[in-house]
């Protein structure tokens, strides 16, 4: 009965936390300035013809005429069912189509390299935390919060130029080769290949945070007194390092690791534009920028429910795994 | 893994064999293309669309002041100029077989009158009556106004097949993701990060075409392209390179021509107090030394601009007998001005005239970090004189709608030029532009308006000059926009496959990647051997 109660009530917050970020993701993107037919075009700086403005503002169909009140309506109707409408900034081309384009690649990237990072982060920190008053344990711990402290959008640039444009042993750019038509496995190669660069980026920027989280975990877990039982018990270092001290310490950084997938779906804007790859933080910068409000709210949208869903699911997990939670 | 490095090098390999002769080029470095050929909407497809798949009647060709017969083989003006008959190219085929006939050319400007969308160019706009099938080979646009700079419109209407298009429900909402076109190039293959283009077989002007196909990858930003255009991957890139004569020293088949393009200005809001008065802005024209804003603030990449904002292959419009009217950069005269205008140092050494203050606000649109330098400039020397302008950049959606709003003082912005002075003169000066076109300061008089009319009734050139010459005086007289520099059309080139592309010795096209230029220029090029 409790765990029901639980259930619901979780639930029910979800839902009412996702029409609030519904409804934030319809007003945000009117307070801003400008026409989205001029934004559109404003890519082509000073070479924008008014005409082309002008009849950029008809194809849009000027949405002022409109009051907000059914525009919100019209707005939820289409989220729920799924149809988001023609992009501005890619007119003519469904958000749909644009999302198709996009989603894959950055779950790809950012899915794996969110992944490894994590478990890579978690065995270091472990390893940090149990040694933490030796050597090894202080020179992860500096290499962490160093890691941490370097400019992400720097580093990307910098990975790139070394290996790919110095010793050219990665390309440039792109997702899988634009020299040639790829087909099965050498495209599976390409795209690997071309992922390499991009997803260490991913993971050197994030490696630090997680070996950070474990690593403090682990020390707060290893002054508990049932470890110092442990020890009297004379059981294996090793033994207690995971069974004892990492497996309560994990909690933590597992929830940390549930928010981090949610977010996996808006991409990773600068890695994106720094290594020219296809994912969705790149279409959600552009359109913000031309106030594609189509395209913008479809992202949102896709946003809020991975980050609430995660949220919910990790909620539950935590439940299963921390009987305390259950209370 | 050694089998992995194995393939990897087999993929380097295969990477440096290419086949034919194979132009690279970038068009955009806005992202991830996405499936839409409809040669109507701007942006990178759209301009693969416009001029290598869909064609026009005629080209007009910017830098040399030609119009270049194109799907049209002739035209000719008649009655009073207020109709051009076209007569079409016999022979032309679409790339699906079906030939191309006059009922293509009406189709295309009915649907541009019934889509307004889609009437980019403005043929309707600019006084289009009716369009008129005389047979199967020849076309009468009626006009309901003279208007002898009408071509110009023509020029931007890309033809598109009935047989396709009037199956479509609503062209100004089509992808076309499957194009079928008159054009030099079929869509060979397409994904999200590469375009490859092939050339058409059955084109009607084959023989003209020596590029065998063309090879557009996506780039997401700037820094992506400048890596690849530095390590020898691109063929064609119209793209901004920081410090690019470095680059050209260290890689001899790359080489770079900025053309002429949009002339920037500072334009004061000319409904505004103490704006109206043309002494003072003729003081802001003497003042401004503008060699100093192309060297430092566009690291030399930008072109000077004559007082009357007349393009080099224009020099036969020029007045001479108004030169003594042109302004130059001199800092007494300047000081004259200002004090003339009744301006006075204040004590806080900024110059004011009763409670008017000229200390303003200079806009600017973040993140063109050139202007910036650009204002930042301007700031210093206009301060040497006690006049304050306050660097503001802003979001540029802001910039537009305050300029149109009138909510401004000074601001940096630009004038589109068109494919000729009389175009630029009419966008610039016109009223109808006002604040919401390329006459962003305002400029509001019945004689340039009735002058600029004129222009539009004559082709005769010896009357155009007549009237070019009033306009100018109006120019130099009033400096409605302080004239700065032209801002560059961005192009970097590789003779390493290809030669015969144009440069500052040899300008016979602009070379911008919009419209049909890009294949007047391709079909200028020769693959080496």
């Amino acid at each position: 009965m409790r765990g029901l109660k639980y259930v619901a009530n979780r639930l029910f917050f979800f839902v009412i936390t996702l029409f609030f970020a519904l409804t934030i993701n319809f007003v945000l993107p009117r307070l801003m300035p400008g026409d989205p037919a001029e934004r559109i075009l404003s890519r082509f700086g000073p070479n924008v013809d008014e005409k082309a403005i002008e009849a950029m503002r008809i194809a849009l169909g000027v949405e002022k005429d409109k009051n907000l009140l059914s525009q919100f309506v019209d707005y939820l109707k289409n989220t729920i069912t799924g149809n988001f409408g023609i992009s501005y900034l890619h007119y003519p081309v469904p958000v749909s189509q644009v999302l198709r384009n996009s989603i894959p690649w950055t779950l790809g990237l950012v899915g794996t390299s969110t992944i490894l990072s994590f478990l890579l982060g978690t065995f270091l920190g472990i390893y940090a935390g149990w040694n933490r008053d030796k050597l090894s344990g202080s020179a992860l711990l500096v290499f962490s919060l160093s890691l941490r402290a370097i400019p992400y959008f720097w580093l990307a640039m910098i990975i790139l130029y070394i290996f790919g444009y110095k010793l050219g042993w990665f390309p440039l750019s792109n997702a899988y080769s634009t020299t040639e038509i790829l087909t099965g496995f050498s495209l599976v190669l390409s795209v690997i290949y071309h992922a390499i660069l991009p997803s260490i980026t991913l993971i050197v920027a994030s490696l630090g945070s997680w070996i950070l989280t474990m690593r403090n975990n682990m020390v707060s877990v290893l002054s508990e007194d049932f470890i110092t039982l442990a020890e009297a018990k004379g059981l294996d270092e090793r033994y207690i390092m995971v069974h004892y001290a990492a497996r309560n310490a994990i909690l933590p950084s597992i929830t940390a690791f549930g928010i981090s997938l949610g977010f996996v779906v808006s991409g990773a804007l600068l890695t994106e534009i720094v290594y020219s790859y296809p994912g969705v933080g790149y279409q959600l910068y552009r359109a913000v920028l031309s106030q594609d409000f189509p395209l913008i709210q479809a992202i949102f949208f896709f946003i809020s429910l991975s980050v609430l869903l995660a949220n919910l699911i990790m909620d539950f997990v935590y439940a299963f795994l921390d009987p305390r939670v259950r209370g | 893994m050694k089998r992995f490095y194995a393939i990897l090098t087999l993929l380097v390999l295969m990477v440096t064999i290419s086949l034919g002769a194979e132009l690279s080029m970038i068009i955009s470095v806005t992202g991830p293309f996405q499936r839409n050929f409809n040669p109507y909407f701007a942006g990178a497809t759209g301009y693969v669309a416009a001029g290598f798949i869909y064609e026009t009647l005629i080209y007009a060709n910017t830098k040399t002041g030609d119009f270049v017969p194109w799907l049209a083989s002739e035209f000719k003006w008649g009655a009073g100029y207020k109709e051009i008959t076209f007569k079409l190219r016999r022979g032309v085929k679409w790339s699906d077989g079906t030939s191309f006939t006059a009922d293509d050319v009406i189709f295309t400007f009915e649907t541009l009158k019934k889509f307004p969308a889609l009437d980019v160019p403005g043929v309707w706009k600019g006084g289009l009556a009716e369009v008129v099938k005389v047979d199967d080979y020849t076309v009468k646009l009626k006009l309901s106004t003279v208007n002898t700079l009408y071509l110009y419109s023509v020029a931007g209407v890309y033809i598109l097949p009935k047989h396709i298009w009037s199956k479509v429900e609503d062209p100004s909402k089509f992808t076309n993701e499957n194009p079928v076109g008159t054009g030099a190039y079929l869509l060979d293959n397409f994904s999200t990060q590469v375009i490859t283009l092939k050339k058409n077989p059955n084109y009607w002007n084959a023989a003209n075409v020596k590029v065998d196909s063309i090879r557009i990858p996506a780039f997401s930003g700037n820094e992506s392209a400048q890596l690849a255009v530095a390590n020898g991957e691109i063929d064609w890139a119209g793209i901004n390179f920081p410090q690019i004569e470095k680059l050209v020293q260290q890689r001899k088949e790359l080489n770079y021509w900025f053309a002429e393009g949009n002339p920037v200005f500072l334009f004061f809001n000319l409904a505004k107090d103490p704006f109206k008065d043309a002494t003072l802005r003729k003081a802001f024209a003497y003042a401004i030394n503008t060699d100093m804003l192309i060297k430092i603030g566009m690291t030399g990449y930008a072109a000077p601009v004559n007082p009357v904002v007349i393009k080099s292959g224009y020099e036969y419009l020029i007045s001479e007998d108004l030169k003594n009217l042109w302004w130059k950069y001199d800092p007494k005269t300047a000081e004259k001005l200002f004090a003339q205008a009744g301006f006075k140092k204040g004590k806080d050494g900024i110059l004011a005239k009763g409670n008017i203050k000229l200390s303003y606000e200079l806009l600017v649109p973040a993140g063109w970090t050139d202007w910036i330098a650009v204002c930042e400039l301007l700031s210093q020397q206009m301060a040497n004189y006690g006049v304050e302008l306050k660097v503001t950049p802003i979001d540029y959606g802001e910039y537009l709608q305050r300029i149109r709003n009138k909510n401004f003082d000074v601001v940096l912005s630009w004038s589109n030029y068109g494919a000729t002075p009389y175009n630029f003169y009419d966008n610039h000066l016109n009223s109808a532009n006002a604040y919401v076109g390329s006459n962003r300061g305002g400029w509001i008089d019945k004689t340039t308006d009735e002058l600029l009319a004129k222009i539009k009734e004559t082709a005769d050139i010896s009357a155009r000059k007549v009237i070019m010459s009033r306009l100018q005086r109006i120019l130099l007289e009033n400096v409605p926009a302080v004239p700065l520099y032209y801002n560059p059309v961005w192009f970097i080139y590789s003779t390493k496959n290809f030669t015969g592309w144009p440069n500052e010795k040899k300008p016979y096209v602009e070379p911008r990647i919009t419209g049909m230029d890009k294949i007047y220029l391709i079909m200028n090029l020769e693959p080496v051997k």
